[in-house]
């Protein structure tokens, strides 16, 4: 049994060692190069690159040029954000569907051997990662464009590949789409149900129609397909027995 | 005289039949349903042996390696990167582009695995032998998919995402990635999961989740790769060990229940033998026994959740024999493909009537047994099956919580009924904007 003296001190200790924490911590946080010293420096080295930091859609409060590069200024910065697990921090969705991919699992195989030269362009890479596509020939501004394929494959192929893609999105958008009109109508007519109903569609749009956009993004059959086109078939009957059980009802 | 008539009504008929059959082969699809479907402009790279057209750039005449490579370089880096990185241009005379591409630049070809069985013979054929243990296999996969329902009824854009797995059959880059076709890269597990994963199919859950898988993360790294896949080379199997032995070239031989979607009897003469193939393998690190019970376990495991699916499916039966299924069949989108199934409309429910192809224009208890059937199940055999029996019991505990809502919902459907007012239904299941693209432009 411990004496209620005994606890008092435990207690005091352990916020003692909190604050003596606390202070070297924040001692430790100023001692590194702040965001504002970046951007100091690297406007007048980079200004190209800076600019393109700020229109891209990583350009918000809760992200720095530390949270990609680290905060060691070595010569390894560049190299340590060419890598996929500093994306994959944040990209949780992306992760997966490039993970499964063909290009996923061939990164994930090469590892350590992969090199992450500058710049991410010219087919350096084994296979592609998130900042060869994404940051090629390391734009800032984060691109969706089927440039950096052609490293690789030939346009033909590319060109195939994007339009056949496009057109399965816009397949798994008629199916949303479908839905949605049934899930007016449930709520128009206030039919019971209509709240799952609507609940299934949000997961249609938010989720499975994404998966199928990632899907074909990232070359990931399992996302274009079992989570993509025939889970919104299933969101899509769902919805419909819905009605259907409500028009019975009635 | 009579004869002669005969043979010349016979020889008039014979033109126009064979002028059907004469079209273009790319201007139509293939297998059971060629008729019905024509190919997405993607498939041909998934298809290039029958599908491919040659490239018509402005590039015209004929190459040679060196000079192939000359261009590519700056053009496409990449692929010449991992060409010289690979085997094939190290070996003397280096296997350079022609030698698979041909040499004509407007005639250009993608191999195939009969291009590649022209310097691995045996590794074709071992391939080509796999065909005669039926699906699921690799060598059949391409048919497989074109011959399934879903695919030649839903639109080619969509059913193209099948293509990328399926496609296994016709290329070999799918295991051994191009341009490097690195033999230590096709038996790394890694390799498979780009396919064997997902809902139907966790196969990538299943093995690193099973004990040999879990070796494998943490060790890994220290394993050489280049070495065959043989008795001792490895501390654990990864998938092509065991299921590749001594990397024969075909993953069917030891194929007993078949992906866990029907039940099977595990006791039949093929089946024993198949079975002796797999202790065999076993016994390259095991003793007998082990690989025994695990087999006993593994059928006893199968018996119950198959008890379970048949008691799921006599309920759908029966609702559909009460006609209560909902919609019923006859208020579906007509059935495109068949025509019996046009003028009696019935669903499919079950293996043998082909559920697998019946996930979309159903209710709602159909999917759900669909999904029972077709996720939870292979989930709880493929988890068994690979060791990774927490992840099996998980997908057991799911079955039983479909079983229940199926149940319910089964219940539902009779309290609720049939009454309904007229044309009410038919509208609903038969229009919208995918179900009606569906039915114009398949």
């Amino acid at each position: 049994m411990i004496s209620r003296q005994a606890m008092l001190m435990k207690w005091l200790s352990g916020m003692m060692g909190c604050i003596v924490i606390g202070i070297i911590g924040f001692d430790v946080e100023a001692a590194t190069e702040s965001m504002t010293d970046c951007i100091a420096c690297h406007r007048e080295r980079n200004p190209i690159l800076i600019a393109e930091w700020e229109q891209s859609g990583h350009h918000r409060p809760a992200l720095d040029c530390q949270t990609c590069h680290g905060t060691r200024h070595d010569g390894t910065m560049a190299a340590h954000s060419r890598r996929n697990e500093v994306c994959m921090a944040c990209h949780a969705r992306e992760r997966q569907s490039y993970t499964l991919s063909k290009h996923g699992v061939i990164a994930l195989m090469e590892g350590e051997r992969m090199a992450y030269p500058p710049p991410s362009g010219n087919g350096e890479a084994r296979a592609p990662t998130c900042a060869y596509c994404h940051m090629h020939r390391n734009t800032h501004r984060m691109t969706s464009t089927a440039t950096p394929c052609q490293d690789c494959h030939s346009p033909r192929f590319v060109d195939t590949w994007f339009t056949s893609g496009r057109k399965m999105i816009a397949i798994g958008a008629m199916k949303v789409r479908e839905a949605e009109a049934v899930v007016h109508r449930l709520v128009r007519e206030r039919m019971e149900g209509a709240f799952k109903a609507r609940r299934i569609h949000e997961i249609m749009t938010r989720d499975h129609l994404g998966r199928v956009r990632l899907g074909v993004g990232h070359q990931s059959p399992d996302d274009q397909w079992w989570h993509g086109q025939p889970a919104l078939d299933g969101d899509l009957l769902r919805i419909k027995s819905i009605l259907h059980d409500a028009l019975i009802k009635r | 005289m009579r004869f002669a008539h005969h043979f010349l009504v016979v020889w008039i008929l014979i033109w126009p039949g064979l002028l059907w059959s004469g079209l273009p082969e790319h201007a139509r699809g293939t297998g059971e349903y060629a008729h019905d479907w024509q190919p997405d402009p993607m498939h041909e790279y998934w298809d290039p042996g029958r599908y491919h057209q040659p490239e018509t750039g402005p590039v015209e005449g004929m190459f040679t390696g060196a000079e192939c490579v000359e261009c590519h370089t700056a053009l496409t880096p990449g692929i010449v990167k991992d060409w010289r990185a690979s085997r094939h241009a190290r070996v003397d005379p280096p296997v350079q582009c022609p030698a698979c591409h041909g040499e004509d630049h407007q005639k250009l070809t993608f191999p195939t695995p009969q291009t590649c069985g022209t310097c691995h013979p045996q590794r074709l054929a071992q391939m080509e032998e796999e065909k005669k243990y039926g699906f699921p296999s690799h060598a059949l996969a391409m048919e497989r998919v074109v011959d399934s329902k879903q695919f030649a009824d839903k639109p080619k854009a969509e059913t193209l995402s099948c293509l990328q797995c399926h496609s296994v059959a016709t290329k070999c880059d799918s295991c051994h990635t191009r341009h490097r076709f690195d033999p230590a890269e096709a038996r790394r597990p890694e390799a498979c999961i780009t396919c064997h994963s997902g809902p139907p199919h966790p196969d990538d859950e299943a093995y690193f989740s099973s004990p040999h898988g879990m070796r494998h993360t943490k060790d890994h790294k220290t394993w050489d790769w280049n070495k065959p896949l043989r008795p001792g080379n490895y501390p654990v199997p990864g998938c092509a060990y065991c299921h590749m032995r001594h990397g024969n070239h075909q993953v069917a031989d030891k194929g007993v229940w078949k992906f866990g979607i029907r039940q099977i009897n595990p006791g039949t003469a093929e089946n024993r033998i198949k079975r002796k193939r797999w202790f065999e393998t076993c016994a390259d690190c095991h003793p007998p026994d082990v690989a025994f019970n695990f087999f006993r376990d593994l059928d006893r495991e199968r018996t119950r959740a198959w008890a379970r699916l048949y008691a799921v499916e006599r309920l759908l039966k029966e609702l559909r024999s009460d006609g209560l299924l909902r919609p019923a069949a006859k208020d579906r989108p007509p059935d495109k493909l068949d025509l019996l199934a046009r003028w009696w409309p019935r669903a499919r429910i079950g293996f043998y009537e082909g559920q697998a192809s019946a996930f979309y224009n159903v209710g709602d208890i159909e999917r759900d047994y669909f999904e029972m059937w077709y996720f939870s199940n292979t989930g709880a055999f493929k988890g068994m099956a690979h060791g990774a029996v927490t992840m099996s019991q998980r997908f057991h505990d799911r079955l039983r919580v479909e079983e229940e809502a199926i149940t319910q919902r089964a219940q539902r459907l009779r309290d609720l009924g049939t009454i309904m007012r007229d044309g009410e239904v038919e509208p609903l299941w038969t229009r919208g904007t995918y179900t009606r693209f569906n039915q114009e432009r398949n």
